[in-house]
């Protein structure tokens, strides 16, 4: 029998509470039937983007709130991340473009986004006047 | 940040003992190693055995520190690495810039040789 339902769950704004959401996460695409090496990427797709929204959002301020609301349907997961801190630019795929043979090539920056959209299959961002919205899909 | 650190024949195996390297963490991990660079280290072992979980602020404090040695003339390799890791390795096309050895002793040697 699959898992599906909705669960939402709030975090203060510092990166220590996105470790434990992220853990959440890993348990949660794993009762939907995600195996280990998914949700282990699921997980870290969200928990770039709650590191985002608490370092740039929310200027690394812990006192404010970040809510994940995770909808379970029987072929994705859809994570909608809601905050109400300054609006992002730049939620798109950047391009990772690096020579193997030459260190100083290496990209020390923007991976964050990378792997976000490398991992999801959607990525859609509102940014209101007084919420933004982050909506990540994972299809299973 | 709880970490190890231990030099053999001139090469200093550095083993975090975080469960994770994300961004909470990173910016302590990589001002260790930059501490071990200033003291003179330039050959090292970065074994991440103990991490099951890293983010790209714990990738990029570990690509930081390979640039620095690599372009000071030392070297860092990694063992230890977990499927997880593995797995973001390749999703980022740093699998081609990382020397990743199974064990300890073997990422050990290499560096002796």
């Amino acid at each position: 029998m699959s898992t599906e339902g909705e669960i939402r769950l709030t975090i203060k704004s510092r990166l220590q509470s996105v470790r434990l959401m992220g853990t959440a996460i890993n348990g949660v695409c794993l009762a939907a039937g995600c195996d280990q090496e998914t949700a282990a990427m699921v997980e870290l797709g969200v928990v770039e983007a709650l590191n985002n929204i608490v370092k740039h959002a929310y200027q690394n301020q812990p006192e404010h709130q970040v809510e994940t609301k995770i909808e379970i349907e029987p072929n994705r997961m859809v994570f909608t991340i809601t905050d109400s801190g300054l609006g992002l630019a730049g939620w798109e795929k950047p391009s990772l473009e690096f020579d193997p043979n030459d260190l100083s090539s290496l990209p020390e920056g923007g991976m964050g986004r990378y792997i976000i959209n490398s991992v999801m299959d959607k990525v859609e961002y509102i940014s209101g006047k007084d919420v933004n919205t982050l909506s990540l899909t994972k299809m299973l | 940040m709880n970490i190890t650190a231990k030099e053999i024949d001139r090469v200093l195996v550095v083993q975090p003992l975080e469960k994770r390297l994300d961004a909470a963490i990173a910016p302590a991990f990589k001002g260790q190693m930059v501490d071990y660079i200033n003291q003179g280290q330039n050959k090292l072992v970065l074994n991440l055995a103990e991490v099951e979980f890293v983010d790209s602020s714990g990738l990029t404090a570990i690509v930081s520190t390979l640039k620095s040695l690599g372009l000071g003339g030392g070297e860092m390799v990694v063992c230890g690495v977990g499927q997880n890791l593995t797995n973001l390795f390749k999703l980022t096309k740093l699998d081609k810039v990382f020397k990743v050895f199974d064990d300890e002793k073997e990422a050990v040697d290499f560096l002796r040789s």
